[in-house]
């Protein structure tokens, strides 16, 4: 590298053609793009893609992209909304990415027809979606909870047999055909672990691609240490995984405890084993008890579970210091974002005075491959706050917060995208 | 920074390197601004850089516009060590504010070059080993290249395209999303 040979020779008009560059730089400059951007890179030659297809590219991907969050792996969001077709919008935006999804099972598909029973995304991990529907029992006995997973880029699911758990929350895990990070892990086998039973007992299930079986249902559970049985999950869809088997949910307890508050529960696919955390007060904006849409549970960078609060003066991030074992765990608070940053990255609708403040912000996801939190704020819509790099950008502009917006976020995964490309 | 001591300066002035282009044009900086180059760190180290350090690698032209960033950004490491032994007053916070502001206008103004040029930038920065600039540099080019089709890139990096027709089908087809 140090010995390149300068030739950089002026041409008329004082146009000069630039000089090549080694490839290891060149390299460096492809891993700071986006996934999209890194694919198209990698068909300019075969040379560039034999480089990038390479697994010390994925590292150095990483290095750039840092601290286990590449933030090019969110490739977009789906939307559900009952009164509204499912869609999926591209990310970066305004994008060269025209990627178009499929929500629409191709195999017995639910056709046209958008309403209570139609398949809606309810997890994703990895480029693959977990599609799920309310289904009448044929001996009109209630309904079930119709579940297929899938690519939505090649348009196929796999239908899964009804589980015994009725789920209300659904997370997908890594395959278990390999132990720890192999690298040989099909990028299309998953673990789908269900939450549900009926309350306040708590049963889980899991499915496993490799069997395509469901497991044993666990015994119910109710009360834990740290979280009274009057405890309920607060965020069905905002789940958070540590270490690839530990599923986090947050809860509130509420209406029989005094005082009312959060907590974490937490369970491990692999053991089973669940446990409990306890969120301290001090964690939680003070006005109010119930502040549900203004907490998120998300991972650090360096792996920790998080715990996202809209405060009246920003994004601030509580990071659990010691989540494992017997010792004793504390929370540590950083500011994430400061209300001017905030505000200042979207266009508002009405005044700033009006807007973030103690009931102005809705935390609605974490992506855990990209750590992007998505949020709305009233008076200037949806905005993605990426934990890395701290940039923030307005998704779509509204006055108002929907409170009942349904969206999933839609991330790859790089290893098995990497993985997946031929080299020539 | 605005009260740096004149003993500092004579200190620095004291210290001066000359470096040398390729056109054997010749400059003369301060040993702070040139350390921002860890090659040169390295020879003022070992203790070979009387009469001068040969950069045959380097144009007068680029060399200008390297020693005019590292000039810049060795004001600014030597704010930031001033600043940290002194008290975090509001006022300082200010100025330390306002300077890294002036600080990436500085940097936003000198990307604003032809990519010939920035290539060449780059090119003199990885010789040099001066971190902030490869980044800075390499982070514009990576910039510039999004959105763009494998034909253009491979325009960009004069790239010379050895996949036949059948295996460019076959690497759209795979990924196809990211072609459209």
């Amino acid at each position: 590298m140090g010995n390149h040979i300068h030739k950089a020779w002026p041409m008329e008009n004082g146009i000069r053609e630039p000089p090549d560059l080694p490839t290891e730089i060149l390299l460096d400059i492809v891993s700071r793009a986006d996934l999209v951007t890194v694919i198209r890179c990698a068909a300019a030659s075969k040379h560039l893609r034999r480089h990038i297809t390479d697994p010390s590219f994925r590292r150095r991907l990483h290095d750039h992209h840092a601290d286990g969050f590449v933030p090019a792996l969110l490739v977009g969001i789906f939307f559900h909304h009952i009164d509204e077709a499912r869609r999926f919008v591209p990310l970066p935006r305004p994008s060269a990415n025209k990627l178009t999804l499929s929500l629409a099972p191709s195999n017995g598909g639910d056709g046209g027809y958008f309403g209570p029973y139609t398949f809606r995304p309810v997890a994703s991990r990895a480029g693959l979606v977990v599609l799920s529907r309310n289904r009448v029992r044929r001996d009109a006995t209630g309904t079930l909870d119709e579940l297929c997973v899938g690519s939505p880029v090649t348009g196929r699911y796999a239908y899964l047999p009804p589980a015994a758990v009725y789920g209300y929350s659904h997370v997908l895990l890594a395959g278990d055909e390999e132990d720890g990070a192999g690298t040989g892990r099909s990028s299309s086998s998953f673990r789908l672990l269900v939450l549900g039973g009926a309350w306040p007992h708590r049963q889980t299930q899991i499915f496993s691609s490799r069997t395509g079986r469901w497991g044993p249902d666990t015994e119910p559970f109710a009360s834990l240490d740290d979280l009274p049985n009057d405890s309920v999950i607060a965020r069905y869809s905002a789940v958070v995984v540590l270490r690839g088997v530990v599923a986090h949910w947050l809860c509130y307890v509420g209406s029989l405890s005094s005082p009312p508050g959060y907590g974490v529960l937490s369970i491990d696919a692999g053991t089973g084993v669940a446990a409990a955390v306890e969120i301290p007060r001090q964690c939680l904006p003070w006005r109010r008890h119930k502040v549900t849409e203004e907490l998120l549970l998300a991972r650090s960078a360096e792996g920790r579970l998080a715990l996202l609060v809209a405060e009246c003066l920003g994004i601030a991030m509580w990071t659990l210091s010691d989540d494992g074992g017997g010792g004793t765990a504390s929370w540590a608070r950083r500011l994430v974002v400061d209300r001017t940053g905030l505000l200042g990255s979207a266009k508002l609708l009405y005044d700033p005075l009006g807007c973030v403040g103690p009931v102005g912000t809705q935390l609605d996801w974490f992506g855990e491959a990209s750590g992007t939190v998505l949020f709305q704020v009233s008076g200037a819509g949806i905005l993605l706050l990426n934990l890395h790099t701290r940039e923030i950008s307005q998704f779509s502009q509204g006055v108002a917060i929907n409170r009942s917006l349904w969206c999933c976020p839609y991330e790859m995964d790089l290893a098995s995208v990497l993985a997946a490309m031929k080299s020539f | 920074m605005a009260s740096a001591g004149s003993g500092d300066e004579k200190a620095a002035a004291a210290a001066m390197i000359t470096l040398i282009s390729s056109d054997n044009e010749k400059f003369e900086v301060t040993e702070a601004t040139a350390t921002l180059s860890q090659t040169i760190r390295h020879m003022i180290e070992d203790g070979c850089t009387d009469g001068g350090v040969p950069l045959p690698n380097v144009t007068s032209k680029i060399l200008a516009r390297v020693i005019e960033y590292c000039k810049k950004h060795a004001t600014a490491a030597a704010g930031e060590e001033g600043s940290s032994s002194s008290f975090s007053d509001a006022a300082f916070l200010e100025v330390d504010r306002a300077f890294l502001e002036e600080l990436e206008e500085f940097d936003d103004a000198f990307l604003e070059v032809d990519r010939a040029t920035l290539f060449d930038l780059i090119l003199a920065a990885n010789y040099l080993d001066i971190k902030g600039l490869l980044n800075l540099t390499c982070q514009k080019v990576a910039d510039s290249v999004k959105g763009k089709t494998p034909e253009q890139i491979r325009e960009m990096y004069n790239i010379v395209n050895d996949l036949t027709p059948e295996e460019e089908a076959e690497i759209r087809r795979e990924t196809q999303w990211a072609f459209e």
